[in-house]
């Protein structure tokens, strides 16, 4: 497939065998769907979705995932691809002439994982790997297949979950502290991995194409922290971006700004990271600036919130990695894509 | 006396008249010129005035004195006395007794000056007996003398000396003399100092004579020498008034040093106000003192100075004596310093190694010199203070700790002492000295001070006690039930003890109350090893049981580290106290309940993650727990906790049989045991051979281990493309062709004993299956042909695990099934597909495989055959009995060649536009008849397709011919037909959408699969000939359903039909009718229907 150019689409929703993740059965009567995708929050549960669907009254839905598939044709060829796998309940609906206009609500797969919660006092281990307790824990959370890409990291301290604290919270927690993420592909599985370096789609002149006119852009600096406290039992480690180089620091701004969050109090090491060594690698993370550009494209497979989109169109203002945050699928006539992802200015680079 | 007129009482010594104002004479003359003398009148006196006649007469040597009145009635007889003597005067009237000169003059002359200032000098000699005998004839009857000064012959410096009644004495006054020619008068005035002339000597000469001469002698010259020089006391300096003082003393001029005055001034030289002198001034004084005010001077810093110098000098009639000064430097003592006490050993303080002695020793210079004296030195301390460097002390620090005294000396000191007991700080603290130098007092600004020099040898370390080193390792319950078991771990440190302390209120440590507290000292109560708690590793640990507590009140517990001091007057320092640890006394604990799951799931690489709880009753709070693994008579821990957690999480690498041991306040207590059985994932193998029949493909599998509840099992295809009877037929890659969880029966590799080929194992397992399907359940051996049909299939299993080369160890150990795919599956020949198999077991489904594929291609065995050309179509235009008018088409569906049993036909209508099933599955020789042929005047068809039951299909086009020129539209209960006037209108609007794309010109083009069709027919009835056709128009109109529509065009299709127009013209015969038709997809209401062929008549 040549996705910069036109084809045909046929949609198709199936139901999934929870035991074999597997399509079962042609589900009819879907009139409509949309899929948002969103990594946004501290465990965001990726994406989420709607269907209307036509059913006979009466028919009971209950709770059932279903996979929201296209098979996409040009110049004679057809290939499928799954656009996403959800747990799927009605919610409501309109009967009229015959048949119950139902409004289908679409979970994540990750969504049992964050209405578990954790035991109480359950923790990680110290050189335990948070890759795997991260992708067990919510493997038996969900009934999304989960998979772990990638050796994963060993933490590097016993790490107790906060009390409350969801599955998904907790698996987050720990993916974050190891720079991993979260990312499901069409057919529902779940992967753990390291967050991408490498681009899944490269938006350069021969791909420009896949771009729709009209691309938004924003900056903010403001909410870049220059300062970062971590606190442990007793010990309290304090980064300071003071920096006369740096655009964001103390120096610079002339005021110290905390992340939104506060103080960190429930720090997770990796590695022999100490206390110290956190704290200065959390304020390097989040001394990244958000250079937003949001904009329309057509579907490329592959490309999940928190894949790198490489762009060299610079004529666009789009030069650079970009981190998929959003998208917004909107399947219809093809498959029309209105993604975010930001770019990330590094503010601090100590010596 | 003898008086001659009894007016005038004359005494011994004085005479009086007492009667009238009286008047004295004396003749003064010579006894033999008695009478001739001139009456010299003395004085006048009041009546009853004595007059002492010593006085007034001192100088009457001899001679008569006479009285009288005023009026000169009455007059005295004469009186006479004799000179030198005391005793009654008598007459002296003997002019026969003096023959001749005296023949030698005075003896024994001597001069004397009278000391201080007294400028009367006197005289004294002695009359030579020859001379004062009366009887003598050479008895002086006279003595004179006078004085000459500096020896000098000038007249001027000649002075007689009054001498009556042949004295023996003659006295000089220096102030006042008179000199010989009558005319210079000296005063003391006269000499030096107060004037240029000085007084170096006198002489003095004596002479006796009566009236025939005289005789003389001369005293030897008294010389007058410089007066003594004065004598300066030290300076004195009020350094508050800024005023120095300085006391001249001098004597009074003795003998012939006469000191009439005394000189002095003051000389001021100032390092900055330069030099300056005060005039001289002059006192007289013999003691008087000098005073200089320097206040205004002292803007002179550390380093400059004032040097003032009083000088006197003393003056008389000889000159001046010797100068003499004395000098005094004003200004700050030098910055004082410690001094080695050996070059290049920093030693400044030198602190006695032997116990006994008892004082320091400060080696110091005070830098003094001749311009800045010091006059005193003391060496400073500061004791117990916590400033570890000289910079940061603060000058209060000196003053708030006093000045010592011990030690005082002057600016020629060379060390200081201090009692070291005096010294010696307390533990972290310091002691500091510093030297103290003053001028003039040691109260006044003109101090300075060294660098303070630290006693280090002095020192010991600060007490400490370390915050967080100490922890409540375990608390519990003593066995009364009223006593609390403590055991404190921490981590050895400078300190010495724990303090314990307990309350009945976590919040007493933060209120006005004291919790109850007892020390351990360390050497008492502390044993030593390695203890953990919370990840800290302490290494002292001591147990101690709090008795006296109330059962079943909880009491909180806290302890920090103590440094008590060796000396008693010390102060205890504290570190922090640790968290607050509780404890309820109670009753050993009753009962420890363990849950543990009964599986778990252990991977290959690690062990099996186990999370196991526990609870317990009575006992109170619970303090630790430890896990343990049962292995025959013993134990071994597995886990443990130092905390009151109710659950963990194990790692069993194998079944284990578990309990916990809970150690609560109240006591230990073991709980149940559980076995948990570990289980580990299982190994899938899978195959699948290639695919011949879509009728229950075999699918062996392979597993190393039981149990599995089911295996998950998905097949994909991968893509095919082909052509079928209504159109392309493509199978995209990733659709699922079938999914489902299997549940085989397994069979252990002992169980199977006929290990044969694939071929005779399949062969086995369809007569099998042939002899169970010969019986239905509840047949007698029913059961058994069933066991045996899943033996045979996991010996297929086996078999195709054989062929395929599977070790043989891992295969014997293994356990085997198949199953057979479901028939009728969507599978395309000459396709591939991909079976997908991941077995799940454990009784929580917690084993799970690795998912396994496999690969498989369909070939099928059975083509499909080709329909036979012979088939015909036999359309049909009939109207029955009841006037109902059928257009159709009956086809007899002859069997192709080669058909095997299974294979059937499916008929589908060619129309115009496009192609529709009307009859499927339908065995070969039946007739299909259709009532609803397209008809009209296009190329229209049959397609008939023989399909085998695998799914494999071939299709022949079979044409016909059925002439109408109208439309018909055909709907449950009734049709209408439109001939006249026929108007058909196809309109087609497809799904798509155009967008446009950065750098592209035009637009892409997106398409969906829908496509929207609208038709319009129009047509004419006559109106006088339709009433049946329009009042099926009108039904038409209100049908809420589908509609067969077939026109003249030859299309046919099933759409909703609204009637958009049938205006009834009365004028008119023609009713035109318009309808507006969208197409639906196929309802399946106007498929054809199967019937056995006609009986051949032949």
């Amino acid at each position: 497939m040549d996705w910069t150019r036109g084809y045909t689409s046929r949609i198709r929703v199936y139901e999934v065998d929870r035991r074999t993740w597997a399509d079962r059965a042609l589900v009819a009567g879907v009139a409509s769907a949309t899929i948002a995708r969103d990594n946004a929050g501290d465990a965001p549960l990726l994406e989420s979705g709607s269907m209307e669907l036509d059913r006979a009254p009466g028919d009971s839905f209950g709770e059932r995932y279903l996979r929201l598939a296209v098979i996409a044709e040009q110049d004679g060829a057809r290939e499928r691809f799954d656009l996403a796998t959800l747990l799927c309940s009605a919610t409501g609906g309109t009967v009229e002439r015959g048949y119950d206009k139902a409004s289908v609500r679409g979970q994540s797969v990750l969504w049992p994982a964050s209405r578990l919660h954790v035991a109480i006092g359950a923790w990680a281990d110290a050189g335990e790997n948070g890759a795997e307790a991260a992708a067990q824990m919510l493997a038996d959370a969900i009934d999304a297949p989960v998979e772990v890409e990638g050796t994963g990291f060993a933490l590097a301290a016993r790490h107790v979950f906060d009390q409350g604290a969801s599955v998904l919270d907790a698996a987050w927690a720990l993916l974050r502290a190891g720079n991993h993420d979260v990312a499901i592909d069409g057919a529902g599985r779940v992967r753990v991995r390291p967050v991408p370096t490498s681009p899944s789609l490269e938006l350069d002149r021969a791909h420009a194409r896949l771009l729709v006119p009209g691309i938004r852009h924003q900056l903010d600096l403001a909410e870049v922290p220059n300062r970062y406290v971590a606190v442990e039992g007793a010990s309290v480690a304090i980064a300071t971006n003071d920096d006369p180089n740096s655009q964001t620091s103390t120096v610079a701004r002339g005021f110290v700004v905390d992340p939104p969050d506060g103080i960190d109090s429930s720090p997770i090491r990796v590695g022999d990271e100490s206390l110290d060594g956190y704290a200065e690698r959390r304020l390097l993370e989040l001394s990244v600036a958000r250079d937003e550009r949001t904009y329309s494209r057509e579907w490329w497979p592959g490309v999940h919130p928190g894949d790198l989109v490489r762009a060299s169109l610079a004529d666009l203002m789009m030069s650079g990695d970009l981190r998929v945050e959003s998208q917004s699928i909107d399947v219809s006539h093809g498959i029309s894509v209105t993604e975010t992802a930001c770019m990330e200015v590094v503010t601090w680079q100590p010596e | 006396m003898k008086w001659y007129h009894g007016t005038f009482i004359v005494g011994t010594s004085s005479v009086t008249c007492h009667t009238s104002k009286y008047v004295v004479f004396n003749d003064d003359v010579k006894p033999d010129e008695f009478g001739k003398a001139t009456w010299n009148q003395i004085d006048w006196y009041e009546a009853s005035t004595a007059i002492n006649i010593g006085d007034k007469f001192f100088n009457w040597e001899t001679g008569h004195i006479y009285v009288c009145t005023a009026n000169g009635k009455y007059m005295s007889d004469q009186y006479a006395r004799d000179h030198g003597r005391n005793d009654q005067a008598k007459w002296r009237y003997d002019r026969t007794q003096l023959l001749n000169k005296p023949d030698k003059t005075v003896t024994g002359l001597t001069v004397s000056r009278n000391n201080g200032n007294s400028h009367t000098m006197t005289a004294k000699w002695k009359i030579p007996k020859n001379a004062s005998d009366e009887k003598s004839s050479k008895r002086a009857t006279n003595v004179s003398a006078y004085v000459i000064i500096n020896e000098s012959s000038s007249t001027n410096d000649k002075f007689a000396l009054s001498t009556p009644d042949m004295a023996t004495t003659a006295t000089l006054n220096l102030s006042s003399m008179t000199a010989q020619d009558g005319k210079t008068k000296y005063a003391r005035k006269s000499f030096y100092p107060l004037a240029s002339k000085k007084l170096t000597s006198v002489k003095f000469f004596v002479a006796l004579s009566n009236r025939y001469g005289s005789g003389s002698s001369v005293s030897s010259a008294y010389k007058f020498k410089a007066p003594r020089k004065p004598t300066l006391s030290s300076v004195s300096w009020n350094h508050e008034t800024g005023r120095l003082t300085c006391t001249v003393k001098t004597d009074a001029g003795q003998d012939a040093q006469e000191r009439y005055d005394t000189r002095y001034r003051v000389i001021v030289n100032s390092t900055a106000n330069g030099n300056s002198t005060v005039d001289w001034k002059t006192s007289k004084a013999t003691s008087f003192t000098i005073t200089y005010d320097v206040q205004d001077q002292m803007q002179i810093g550390y380093v400059g100075y004032v040097l003032v110098t009083f000088e006197a000098y003393a003056r008389g009639y000889a000159g001046d004596s010797e100068h003499v000064k004395t000098s005094f430097y004003v200004g700050w003592p030098p910055k004082p310093q410690f001094s080695e006490k050996t070059e290049g050993k920093e030693d400044y303080i030198v602190v006695p190694n032997d116990k006994d002695e008892t004082k320091i020793t400060a080696y110091i210079k005070t830098n003094a010199s001749t311009s800045h004296p010091v006059t005193g030195v003391r060496l400073q301390k500061i004791v117990d203070v916590p400033y570890a460097t000289a910079a940061s002390i603060p000058a209060s620090a000196w003053e708030a700790s006093g000045v010592d005294t011990a030690a005082v000396d002057n600016g020629s000191c060379k060390a200081l002492a201090l009692a070291v007991e005096d010294l010696r700080p307390s533990p972290g603290t310091y002691t500091w000295v510093r030297i103290k130098s003053w001028r003039a007092a040691e109260d006044s600004v003109f101090v300075r001070y060294s660098e303070p020099q630290r006693v280090k040898q002095l020192e010991t370390p600060a007490l400490t006690a370390a915050d967080d080193t100490v922890t409540v390792y375990s608390i519990g319950v003593g066995p009364d039930g009223e006593s609390a078991v403590v055991e404190l771990a921490w981590v050895a440190d400078d300190s010495n003890a724990c303090e314990l302390s307990w309350a009945a209120d976590a919040d007493t440590w933060n209120s006005t109350e004291e919790p109850d507290t007892f020390v351990m000292e360390d050497g008492r109560w502390a044993s030593t090893g390695s203890w953990t708690k919370g990840g800290k590793t302490y290494t002292c640990k001591a147990k101690v049981t709090i008795r006296g507590l109330e059962e079943g009140e909880p009491t909180f517990v806290r302890a920090r580290r103590m440094a008590i001091p060796a000396d008693k007057d010390g102060t205890t320092v504290y570190g922090k106290y640790c968290n607050v640890s509780t404890v309820t006394p109670a009753a050993p604990p009753e009962s420890a309940v363990l849950s543990a799951p009964s599986y778990a799931t252990r991977t290959k690489a690690k062990g099996a993650t186990v999370a196991v709880s526990w609870a317990h009753e009575g006992g109170g709070t619970q303090t630790a727990w430890s896990v343990h693994k049962v292995s025959g008579a013993s134990s071994t821990q597995v886990a443990s906790g130092r905390d009151a957690a109710e659950s963990a999480k194990l790692t069993l690498a194998a079944t284990a049989e578990l309990f916990v041991r809970l150690t609560c306040v109240g006591g230990t207590i073991d709980s149940n045991t559980v076995k948990v059985v570990v289980e580990t994932d299982p190994t899938l193998s899978a195959f699948m051979p290639e695919v011949t029949t879509s009728q229950g493909q075999p699918v062996a599998l392979m597993v190393d281990k039981e149990p599995v509840s089911y295996v998950a099992c998905t097949l994909t295809a991968q893509g095919s493309h082909g052509e079928g009877p209504t159109g392309d037929v493509t199978q995209v890659a990733g659709d699922v062709v079938w999914t489902d969880a299997v549940t085989p029966v397994w069979y252990a590799y002992s169980a199977i004993t006929n290990r044969m080929s694939v071929s005779s194992s399949m062969s086995a397992l369809e007569s099998a299956e042939d002899a169970l399907a010969a019986l239905s359940p509840g047949d007698a051996g029913y059961d058994e042909a069933a066991e045996l049909v899943s033996k045979r299939l996991a010996e297929l299993a086996y078999s195709y695990a054989y062929e395929a080369g599977v070790d043989f160890t891992t295969r014997s150990a293994a356990r085997y099934a198949a199953f057979r795919l479901p028939a009728g599956l969507d599978l395309r020949d000459l396709a591939t597909y991909v079976l997908a198999a991941k077995a799940v077991g454990g009784v929580y489904q917690q084993l799970a495989s690795e998912t396994v594929t496999c690969e498989t291609a369909v070939a099928w065995a059975h083509q499909a055959p080709a329909p036979p050309n012979t088939i015909d179509v036999a359309p049909y235009d009939e109207t029955d009995a009841n006037g109902f008018r059928e257009l159709g088409a009956t086809i007899l569906l002859e069997a192709p060649t080669g058909a095997a049993a299974t294979d059937t036909y499916d008929v589908y209508r060619v129309r115009v536009d496009g192609v529709t099933l009307v009859a499927e599955g339908v065995e070969p020789g039946k007739v299909v008849r259709d009532r609803y042929a397209p008809f009209g005047d296009a190329l229209l068809a049959y397609r008939i397709a023989c399909r085998t039951a695998d799914g494999d299909v071939d299709w022949l086009d079979v044409p016909y011919r059925l002439d109408a020129a109208f439309a018909r539209i055909d709907w449950a209960g009734g049709y209408v037909v439109l001939p006249y006037d026929l108007a058909i209108d196809h309109r087609y609007e497809k799904d798509f959408e155009v967008r446009h794309h950065v750098g592209q010109t035009l637009p892409e083009g997106y398409w969906g699969e829908g496509r929207d069709r609208g038709v319009t027919i129009t047509a004419d009835l006559v109106r006088a000939m339709s009433d049946s056709d329009r009042a099926r128009l009108h039904e038409l109109g209100t049908w809420p359903g589908p509609c067969l529509v077939r026109c003249a065009d030859g299309s046919c299709f099933e759409a909703h039909v609204d009637v958009g127009g049938m205006p009834v013209r009365h004028d008119s015969q023609a009713v035109a009718v318009s309808l507006s038709l969208t197409e639906i997809a196929p309802t399946g209401l106007w498929l054809a229907e199967v019937e056995d062929p006609p009986e051949d008549e032949g």
